[in-house]
């Protein structure tokens, strides 16, 4: 399956995504949060904000063809 | 005492006299400083009903223990007196280097009284104080007011003034420091302007007093030791990209408010997000004093016709000049930025007026000729024109001086103002972020982010992630954040700073490293229980305030279309802001009677009792 993927500020550089930390990823069907960030090289241990379609998600919600994803740290200040 | 100086500077604007005011240490451990010192003083000495412009109604400055310590980000002042926009309480915060100054020159704050008859500046040399004319600048940016000032009393001297937007009483006007740092909201710089008060120039070389010096450097060692360490490997986003990277979130979300808060997803928004602030218009960044952070961002625009340099814009001023307006032209923000801050405007309500204004113009509402010009969402070049005219009140900026519930009302519409308490929204979409919008309602001055700001944990993971959507769960922590900001507020810290690295990382957020760092400072020996308390004190010394001048439960409101029309779009669709079923549930919380009032057993418990003339009378 395919999912959208955009990452922001310094998840950008961090992750494996070419086209300026936006782009498509292919996964195995039935992929996780957390199998996503391991295919991006992202840490898993760095604090950070998943939301898949625009709700947040834990790194254990399974993914589905088509779902957009953004990632990006956590900010001190709005 | 220690880490306070115990002296507030009181000056009479009326009869030109100073005098210097101590402070019992019972009445600082209970207030804590800054904004709990404010609330204090407004309960003793305001009418609640009073006329915000009248001379009785005082314009008090705080600073709190930690300000001027080098705790980190211990930068900060509260300006705390009755609102001309909102005609309740308000408080605005401001950081920057002057409210450092005005603590190493020996005080914990200055309390103004009265009216001066001609235009005059205070001017502080550490223990010398002064009241000087000011005729001469009168009409003068905040830019030149600062330049003069410094010329004339020393180059190293801070300053904290109005421009022409405080001395017209527009009533969003700004106090601004160190040029570029604004005690922005509710219109405080219109009270600074309505007492002939053009500016606070102070100088300080003293040291402020540390009650154990070795264990507060300490305590300053490891928590610099532990920023270094979580941004070892790539530094602070507020950092590189300002508070501006926030659009990315707020976006994501369907929270960003669009076109009046019409919706929450905005179409340009790539263009004005903090990453793109970065790649076009970013010089360099500023901290503020003993800030590891470092979010100011120094800009400057070279695209005509919005030439300019300056500071900004945040995040807020994105959103207000931004997408709220319709605005995606970068450029265009900036400049009416920096028109805010030379003429001395709160960037959030300038926004929000202009994007009422907006919508009133396409509904039919506002008649072409009286803005003088076809008024449309997206039209930059009319947001910059009109942040000009509103500052100098000129033709229909003298409509938009007034705010937009006022401007609204006088066009047969007050629903479109998108405020609580007559204050504007701060940049979240209360339909997909509930506990914001219950802040926005409980808000004592209004709708602010900065009185709890549960974005933090609805959106941005800090300290973790509760779902925006939820609504049953948010009284107890939006009750629980609101003290905490009342906390950090009173000492004198940066809430940036404060939530990620002096609470307990839990989401009742316990404020251990804040109490760590008063407790070296002052001495006071606060326990955890005791330092919550005040925070809870605080927030009920505010609202026992506003009951006084008749707010209550019909106040804690919010637009309609926040109540009853559905977000059409976003991750919140279909979603209204469930305020009613949490503010029952909330006053529960708080101890307050369903009209939203605190109770006698409530007051008393937070020693408040004496300070309520009505309450010791009652049986």
């Amino acid at each position: 399956m395919e999912v959208r993927v955009r990452l922001f500020a310094n998840f950008r550089e961090l992750g494996r995504l070419e086209g300026g930390g936006r782009g498509s990823v292919v996964i195995p069907d039935g992929s996780d949060v957390e199998r996503l960030l391991v295919e991006l090289g992202l840490p898993l241990d760095a604090p950070k904000v998943v939301l898949v379609n625009g709700r947040n998600a834990p790194l254990t919600l399974v993914l589905n063809d088509g779902d957009d994803v953004a990632i990006f740290p956590p900010v001190e200040g709005g | 005492m220690k880490g306070w100086h115990g002296r507030i500077l009181r000056v009479d604007l009326d009869s030109g006299r100073t005098w210097e005011e101590t402070l019992d240490a019972k009445t600082a451990k209970e207030f804590i400083g800054g904004r709990g010192f404010g609330i204090r003083y407004l309960l003793k000495e305001a009418d609640p009903k009073g006329d915000p412009f009248c001379g009785k109604n005082p314009l008090i400055m705080m600073a709190g223990p930690l300000t001027g310590t080098g705790a980190p980000t211990g930068a900060r002042y509260m300006v705390t007196t009755l609102s001309p926009l909102t005609g309740a309480i308000t408080c605005s915060n401001s950081g920057g280097m002057f409210p450092a100054e005005l603590r190493k020159a020996g005080w914990d704050g200055i309390i103004f009284q009265g009216k001066s008859s001609s235009p005059v500046y205070l001017w502080v040399d550490g223990e010398r104080v002064e009241l000087r004319d000011a005729t001469g600048i009168w009409g003068k940016t905040t830019h030149e007011t600062d330049d003069i000032l410094r010329a004339e009393t020393h180059p190293q001297a801070r300053v904290s003034c109005i421009g022409p937007a405080g001395e017209r009483l527009v009533r969003f006007a700004a106090i601004m420091n160190d040029k570029h740092r604004a005690a922005g909201r509710s219109g405080v710089g219109a009270v600074m302007g309505s007492k002939n008060l053009k500016a606070v120039v102070v100088r300080g070389t003293g040291k402020v007093p540390i009650h154990d010096p070795k264990a507060f450097k300490e305590i300053n060692g490891k928590l610099m030791k532990r920023f270094k360490e979580t941004y070892k490997n790539s530094p602070p986003p507020l950092r590189v990209h300002g508070t501006a990277v926030t659009v990315m979130a707020t976006q994501n979300y369907g929270v960003f408010p669009t076109r009046n808060f019409q919706t929450g997803s905005f179409e340009g928004w790539e263009a004005i997000h903090g990453e793109t602030l970065t790649r076009t218009f970013l010089v360099g960044h500023r901290a503020c004093f003993a800030c590891p952070i470092s979010c100011g961002r120094v800009t400057r625009v070279e695209e005509p016709p919005f030439e300019g340099e300056g500071e900004g814009p945040e995040y807020e001023t994105i959103y207000a000049l931004g997408s709220d307006c319709g605005v995606d032209n970068l450029a265009a923000i900036t400049k009416a930025n920096y028109i805010c801050n030379e003429l001395g405007l709160d960037t959030i309500s300038m926004g929000s007026t202009i994007a009422c204004a907006m919508e009133l113009s396409e509904k039919g509402y506002l008649p072409e000729k009286d803005v003088g010009r076809k008024l449309r969402f997206g039209d930059a070049e009319a947001l910059v024109e009109l942040t000009r005219m509103t500052g100098y009140r000129e033709g229909f900026g003298d409509v938009l001086a007034e705010g937009s519930l006022r401007m609204a009302t006088k066009y047969g519409h007050p629903e479109l103002a998108m405020v609580a308490k007559g204050q504007d929204f701060a940049g979240y979409e209360p339909r997909g972020e509930q506990g914001m919008g219950l802040a926005y309602a409980t808000s004592p001055i209004g709708a602010s982010h900065m009185r709890g700001d549960p974005a933090y944990f609805e959106l941005l993971g800090v300290p973790c992630n509760v779902d925006p959507l939820t609504w049953k769960d948010k009284p107890p922590v939006v009750a629980k954040w609101q003290d905490l900001f009342c906390i950090i507020d009173s000492a004198g810290l940066c809430v940036f700073y404060s939530v990620r690295n002096l609470i307990k990382p839990e989401l009742m957020a316990p404020p251990v490293g804040i109490m760590e760092l008063l407790n070296a400072a002052t001495g006071a020996d606060y326990t955890l229980r005791e330092l919550e308390k005040a925070g809870e004190r605080i927030f009920n010394a505010e609202r026992l305030f506003l009951a006084r001048a008749g707010f209550s439960r019909k106040d804690d409101t919010l637009p309609p279309r926040m109540l009853r029309e559905p977000l059409p779009e976003g991750p919140g669709k279909g979603m209204v802001c469930h305020l009613e079923e949490m503010l029952e549930d909330y006053y529960r919380v708080r101890g307050w009677d369903q009209d939203g009032i605190p109770t006698r057993e409530k007051l008393e418990e937070l020693g408040l009792l004496e300070l309520d003339p009505s309450g010791p009378k009652e049986k």
